[in-house]
């Protein structure tokens, strides 16, 4: 019978029937023989039971004559008992209530080890995962110390086998060798160390390759050479039975004595049954250990992140959170344990506060598709809030369900005042440039005007090339302007209908001097095509730029200028002759300060900002950009616009 | 004899040399202030026929000084030709809300043109652009 709360519980009963076992848990106030072996924690025995009043039906049937009933302790503590009943007229002796208190005592062992594993397996599923991992292993850590059990374990055994030591050697797979392990009983460090054995040698490799419980009464010369290895000198006779789980054999579990003959075959079988609840205890130790193991990693990796995390289960309620995510927000995990984000941390985005219904945790619970939220507000304890990158992610259990989400968010406040100060810096910066630079400009227009006077034709050349140099200074200017408006999401675009082959018509008529000047030809066809949706000020942007670029890298040959209807979009082309691009210089051609580098563009000036801008022009029309090329061949530009 | 008077209202001062040179060759007669405040007195105490002014100006920003100008009786007519190198939208809507006859950036028009436009302005060729 188990404990539980204030009830014996009927667990397993042999040779009394089947209706013992629908009969009702006995409560505590009911007191009678199996209460009292509970309340004082030792043996009862009753060797006439015409004397005692049953209250089992089923039991005072049986016509019994005696009863021994046995506490089940583990560590002190009661987890039940165990009753043996006698129909023939015996009287259960000490030895028997020996023998039967330690046979309660292992089997309550061996029935916490067996309820820790499973409840360990159980969650392993979980555990891959922080969640409930901290509270089961410490609750099981708690009940049950596994070293100190198996100890307990051996030692009880070797005591009641009439031995003098015990140890157990455990089968290493890497070396292929048993070797002892602690705990062992009776035996010094070193000799745990020392004792080790190949397993097709001596008593222990047999009793490992046949998987029975043997018996030397006298040392044979194998087992007396491994012993003497280990210094146990004063060994005589020994009792080994394998530690099996299922139908693995995990190592060999023995008793020793210093005297010769020490044990009987009547002692084996024992040793045997005694020794499986052993080997029950091991490989839940080593489950636990692993598990332990797991959790201390993920437990340190957490504790190390700088950035807070919060987990939360399937239905959104938090079950985690992390040293970091307790700075940050100051509450106490213990605070947030069981309610959702949205009543604690409160995150808000641009929008107003995230809501159960619409809020990116419950999309990633259902899409498992991690989601990054680039500025929420998040509350803290004391009402106040800071900006803080969010990002979502989902956990997944062994089968690949979804479990859960992982939400790992760190204050930004720092960041965002850098990346404010850096902006305003550039912004500062570049405005003040715009000023000399139009002070240049404007009188070298003025001198090249003969404002100032007569100039001949050589100055007159002279400052034009200056002019043509500002104008580059100026562009550079302009485009870290944009840089820095794209970033902070401070540029403005209004997208409209619009003719694009129209606005394609009056650049290529500007860009044409360009062009004729370099001797390129300009080839473009104004199409028949319907309205595209977009801000005609950007997509000038867009296609002067192309285009000039286009130009600007093409030695000889010719520039060709398209566009044409796909699906929803239109798509315009430009191809050039030019000098075309390798594949790894494609791959970075769109990204920031990036310019491809070969002997031939070394005299084109340029930023590198000019493509990045375009891509973040396009991307922000929700169009797409893309490029094809091949080395000394030219390269074609594409980019796509929605249709209105 | 000078053709007309220009009001220039810039804080810097080799832009406000290199304006005033072209203005005044160009037979302009032109005042000078360096900051808001200066530009709305000179404005108001000795009303010229058109006022160039800049957006990003010490004291009291262009904007204020054109609300400012609009609120006096002497300058409420007078056309106000924006000369800035501050590009933002929302201003340029702004200006053109509170009557700007034009809203140029110095960094893409050249003296010249400045003069042309100040000229076709005040003949009346162009009117207050509507945008």
């Amino acid at each position: 019978m188990f404990l539980k709360d204030d009830f014996l519980i009927r667990k397993v009963a042999r040779g009394l029937g089947e209706e013992i076992m629908s009969e009702p848990p006995i409560p505590e106030g009911k007191g009678g023989i199996s209460w009292q072996a509970v309340h004082s924690q030792k043996p009862v025995v009753e060797n006439d039971l015409s004397k005692t009043q049953i209250a089992s039906k089923a039991l005072a049937e049986g016509q019994f004559h005696a009863l021994i009933t046995v506490p089940m302790l583990v560590r002190h503590q009661v987890v039940g008992v165990i009753s043996i009943f006698a129909r023939k007229e015996r009287n259960f002796s000490e030895s028997d209530v020996n023998l039967f208190s330690v046979i309660a005592n292992q089997s309550a062992l061996a029935i916490i080890s067996i309820q820790s594993a499973e409840l360990l397996l159980e969650n392993r599923k979980k555990l891959s995962e922080f969640s409930s991992l901290n509270q089961i292993s410490q609750s099981v850590a708690t009940l049950f110390n596994f070293e100190e059990t198996l100890l307990s374990i051996i030692a009880t055994i070797t005591k009641q086998m009439e031995g003098d030591r015990g140890v157990l050697a455990l089968f290493d797979h890497n070396d292929k060798l048993l070797k002892a392990v602690k705990p062992a009983f009776n035996l010094t460090e070193s000799q745990v160390r020392d004792f080790r054995t190949r397993s097709d040698e001596g008593i222990t490799g047999q009793v490992f390759c046949k998987g029975t419980p043997l018996m030397l009464e006298k040392l044979n010369p194998e087992t007396q050479e491994t012993l003497l290895r280990a210094k146990l000198t004063d060994v005589k006779s020994v009792l080994a039975a394998p530690l099996k789980v299922k139908s693995q054999t995990l190592g060999v579990l023995h008793v020793f004595s210093k005297n010769e003959a020490n044990f009987e075959n009547e002692d084996l079988r024992l040793f045997g049954i005694l020794s499986s609840q052993a080997a029950v205890v091991v490989s839940s130790s080593y489950m636990y250990r692993e598990i332990e193991e797991e959790r201390k990693k993920d437990e340190s990796l957490l504790t190390s992140i700088g950035e807070g995390v919060v987990a939360v289960g399937k239905d959104e309620k938090i079950i985690l959170l992390n040293d970091a995510g307790q700075n940050f927000t100051g509450f106490l995990k213990e605070e947030l344990f069981g309610k959702t984000i949205y009543e604690t941390l409160k995150p808000t985005d641009k929008k107003g506060p995230l809501k159960v219904e619409n809020s990116p945790v419950g999309r990633v619970l259902k899409t498992g598709k991690p989601e990054v939220l680039t500025e929420v507000s998040i509350t803290r304890h004391d009402g106040t809030t800071f900006p803080a990158r969010f990002s979502v992610a989902a956990t997944f259990d062994a089968d690949d369900e979804i479990m859960g989400v992982i939400c790992v968010f760190s204050d930004i406040t720092k960041e965002k005042e850098v990346e404010v100060m850096k902006q305003e810096l550039i912004s500062i910066a570049t405005h003040e440039l715009r000023t000399p630079i139009t002070g240049v400009k404007g009188y070298l227009d003025m001198i090249l005007a003969g404002d100032t006077g007569g100039v001949n034709d050589e100055t007159k050349e002279t400052l034009q090339e200056m002019t043509g140099i500002t104008q580059k200074l100026a562009d550079l200017v302009d485009d870290l302007l944009n840089v820095g408006r794209i970033e902070q999401g401070r540029i403005e675009y209004k997208p409209v209908p619009m003719d694009l082959s129209q606005l394609t018509t009056d650049i290529i008529k500007e860009l044409s001097i360009q062009a004729k000047q370099k001797n390129i030809e300009l080839i473009y066809q104004k199409p028949e095509i319907p309205e595209v949706k977009a801000d005609p000020d950007r997509t000038r942007q867009v296609l002067i730029n192309l285009i000039g670029n286009a130009i600007k890298y093409t030695e000889k040959g010719s520039v060709t200028v398209s566009l044409e209807k796909k699906d929803q979009e239109i798509v315009c082309s430009v191809k050039d002759t030019g000098l075309g691009i390798s594949k790894e210089g494609q791959a970075k051609l769109f990204s920031k300060f990036y310019r491809v580098k070969t002997d031939k563009t070394r005299q084109i000036t340029g930023t590198g900002l000019g493509l990045w801008i375009t891509k973040q022009i396009v991307e922000m029309m929700a169009g797409k950009i893309w490029v094809e090329s091949v080395e000394g061949k030219g390269s074609t530009f594409r980019f796509s616009l929605p249709r209105v | 004899m000078a053709k007309a008077k220009l009001l220039l209202v810039e804080d810097d001062v080799t832009l406000v040399k290199m304006y005033e040179r072209k203005f005044k060759s160009d037979g302009y007669e032109v005042e000078i202030a360096y900051d808001g405040e200066e530009g709305f007195k000179k404005a108001t105490d000795n009303p010229p026929d058109l006022i160039v002014l800049d957006l990003m100006l010490p004291k009291l920003d262009g904007i204020s000084v054109f609300k400012k100008i609009r609120s006096q009786a002497s300058t409420f007519k007078t056309p106000v030709l924006m000369l800035t190198n501050f590009d933002q939208e929302d201003a340029v809507f702004e200006c053109f809300k509170l009557g700007a006859v034009d809203y140029l950036l110095k960094s893409e028009v050249t003296p010249q043109e400045v003069v042309a436009k100040i000229e076709n302005l005040l003949k009346g060729k162009e009117g207050p652009i509507k945008k």
